[in-house]
């Protein structure tokens, strides 16, 4: 096996492994970044009894692993592994060091790269090595998502960045993968200090909405709240979850928990069907996330067209009652 | 922390219920990162008398929307974080509830003070201010400001030569090809609206009968 | 570098051994005629089944059996190879564990775990149980990233 440096790091995010693959898809990335840069992609792994995702990282192109498998890290801890993360990155000064933009990437990363005093970038929806300079172009969304901002850390290192899941993707799984594996010393640890009392699946609505998979979102163009109350059922069909627009909200048909865009969430699901919406900026900043987006409106020349991937013009009460219809015929 | 105009926030605050407010200002403060960001802001919040128990954050700004800055405060401040709640009770003298939902779980959070969160999915405020509370609110003069000489930072630690991160370039966003765009009888659009969602294997292609 | 192990590790199937995954290992000589061996045979992808070879003894040097990749070749202690649902049983005719092997099936992967207690021809222990996990003694064993091509003690005296 190849010696020589390791200098792109990925953090190696397991939880709920086979659904998040976020991970798997930094490791392709960053075995890209290592190419071009002369050296190797390394994986983070802390926690207990973490073996088999070793061995998925290492099938899925990770040519080191740094694996701490021990009972004090059982449980994601955000102290805990800043300590050890930043210890070995102290020890062994990589260039770059990537993490999925989940819940846990989002809060550990930016207290490792306070501990660090280094650069960190948020949702990177592209990361680029520089053919000019040579520097680690970080492309983030800025203001609202209709500019993106191309970010660089000149001076201090690692050059952190979290990406969300789907931007990359991942090699596909080589059994015949071998990587080096590393256990670096552990720093002394930190009590831990958070406690998860109790866990329950949860269908909250609050949160769903951003991790949803199929999001429904309706508008002014809706029309009253009956019709609104349609997107429920067609929500319900479709395995997906509702959303809305200012103007909705403000005539009360939907809780300000739903609003999208700007002052609300952003989504990014695999499908979104926006209806009776006209594409005002606000709102279309929470949505360039989408897969595919279908949109429904009675004007042909609503802005909201210019980012469908199907649009659709007609009466949005009308096409949702026969898509109800039509679906429920189905069952 | 924001130009001296970000102190109507502080107002608003006071109005709803705060005992006080403080107002980092200063023109080295502008075009912070979030490492100089939170810098300032944990040097702030150190200097309060009393030092507070709980720091609550919330999750985004309208320039930015990394949800960095409230655990930066906490690296600093030394302080455990619990990240993304939408709600809180105190347990005993010294503890505290948390409840947040992560990836389709709702999370019951016992956390020792002091302790830092950051707060989302609470979306109606407690307490509305009326007209009448912010006028006493403004004219109270319970909000105090403090700059970098109040706060004892160097021109090197805040600002833009206190970040680590630097925006090289901004470049408009690519546009997302248009797709096709259909007129004409409800139910013809109704079933190219089913044929992408089985193309997209969300719902079962039509089986034919007879 | 002060406290850092390091090794190798597959994607397709791992022994765990004192502490760290190894695609394979070997302590001893399977060429020798007579001493302590164990080898941990490297697999490929398409084989499921840890491949054990090696010549055991008592804690008093005295040998127990000899087993070519999972086959027991010499017996003189009368001892017992049994298959398990994941892996096989050696134990002494007194019902002493010698050496059980556990393969874990993950979805992409195997990781074969030891438990008993291994000793060479001179008493001297080489393999040792620490609560549920099984270590090596000193610092002589190999690791194998590819399956172990050398030959074994029989094959280098008929050679």
């Amino acid at each position: 096996m190849d010696r020589g440096t390791c200098l792109v790091w990925v953090f190696g995010d397991y939880a709920d492994y086979f659904q998040n693959r976020v991970t798997l898809q930094l490791i392709a990335k960053g075995k890209a970044l290592a190419s071009e840069l002369g050296t190797r992609v390394g994986v983070v792994v802390l926690g207990e009894d973490i073996g088999q995702y070793v061995m998925e990282y290492v099938a899925h192109g990770a040519d080191v692993i740094y694996a701490a498998d021990n009972n004090a890290l059982k449980d994601y801890d955000v102290e805990l592994f800043t300590a050890v993360a930043a210890s070995w990155v102290e020890i062994f000064r990589p260039e770059i060091f990537l993490a999925g933009a989940t819940a846990f990437g989002r809060e550990l990363f930016p207290r490792i790269a306070k501990r660090l005093r280094t650069g960190l970038s948020a949702d990177c929806v592209a990361l680029e090595i520089d053919r000019e300079t040579g520097a680690f172009v970080q492309t983030t969304p800025a203001f609202g998502g209709d500019l993106l901002a191309d970010v660089v850390t000149p001076v201090m290192r690692p050059q952190m960045a979290t990406v969300h899941p789907g931007i990359f993707r991942e090699l596909p799984h080589d059994p015949f993968a071998l990587a080096e594996l590393i256990h670096p010393p552990l720093p002394n640890l930190p009590e831990r200090k958070i406690e998860v009392v109790r866990r329950r699946k949860e269908k909250a609505r609050r949160a769903s909405l951003t991790d949803a998979g199929v999001v429904i979102v309706g508008g002014k163009g809706v029309g009253s709240r009956a019709n609104f109350d349609k997107l429920f059922q067609l929500a319900e069909l479709l395995g997906g979850e509702v959303g809305a627009t200012r103007p909705a909200v403000n005539a009360g048909w939907a809780g300000e928990e739903r609003l999208l865009g700007q002052t609300g969430k952003s989504v990014r699901p695999r499908l979104l069907i926006t209806i009776g919406t006209s594409g005002a900026l606000q709102y279309t900043a929470g949505i360039r996330g989408s897969e595919t987006v279908i949109a429904v409106n009675r004007d042909h020349s609503a802005p909201i067209f210019g980012l469908a991937d199907l649009g659709i013009v007609g009466d949005a009460d009308r096409i949702l009652s026969l898509l109800i219809e039509e679906l429920n015929r189905r069952l | 922390m924001g130009p001296p105009q970000s102190e109507e926030a502080l107002f608003e605050a006071i109005a709803a219920g705060a005992d006080r407010g403080v107002l980092l200002t200063d023109p080295c403060f502008a075009g912070a990162d979030t490492l100089a960001t939170s810098h300032v802001l944990a040097r702030a919040i150190s200097r309060l008398e009393p030092l507070p128990s709980v720091v609550f954050c919330g999750n985004n700004t309208t320039d930015s929307d990394t949800g960095h800055v409230g655990p930066q405060v906490a690296e600093e401040l030394g302080l455990p974080q619990v990240c993304g709640i939408f709600e809180v009770q105190p347990e005993s003298l010294q503890t505290l509830l948390a409840k947040r939902v992560r990836d389709g779980y709702l999370e019951t959070i016992r956390a020792a003070c002091p302790v830092l969160f950051t707060v989302k999915g609470v979306s109606e405020p407690v307490l509305l201010p009326g007209l009448g509370s912010l006028q006493s609110a403004f004219s109270a003069g319970s909000i105090v400001r403090w700059g970098r000489n109040e706060l004892d930072l160097t021109m090197d630690e805040t600002g833009l030569t206190g970040s680590a991160t630097r925006v090289w370039r901004l470049r408009a966003a690519p546009h997302r090809t248009k797709g096709e765009i259909l007129t004409g009888q409800a139910h013809d659009l109704v079933k190219e609206i089913l044929k992408r969602l089985e193309a997209m294997s969300l719902v079962e292609e039509e089986q034919i009968h007879g | 570098m002060e406290g850092i192990r390091s090794g190798a590790v597959s994607a397709h199937h791992n022994y765990m051994i004192s502490g760290m995954l190894r695609p394979g290992f070997l302590v001893g000589d399977p060429g020798s005629a007579k001493g302590f061996y164990l080898l941990a045979d490297f697999l490929l992808p398409g084989e499921n089944t840890p491949r054990i070879s090696g010549r055991f003894f008592d804690e008093r040097g005295d040998m127990l059996l000899e087993l070519t990749w999972n086959r027991l070749m010499l017996d003189p202690a009368d001892c017992l190879y049994r298959p398990t649902p994941y892996g096989f049983h050696l134990s002494k005719s007194s019902g002493e564990i010698i050496l059980e092997t556990t393969t874990r099936r993950f979805p992409n992967g195997y990781i074969t775990s030891f438990s008993g207690r291994l000793y060479d021809e001179k008493g001297v222990l080489k393999l040792d149980q620490e609560g549920s996990s099984a270590r090596l003694v000193g610092n002589d064993s190999i690791m194998l990233t590819a399956p172990y091509q050398g030959c074994f003690g029989k094959e280098k005296k008929n050679a």
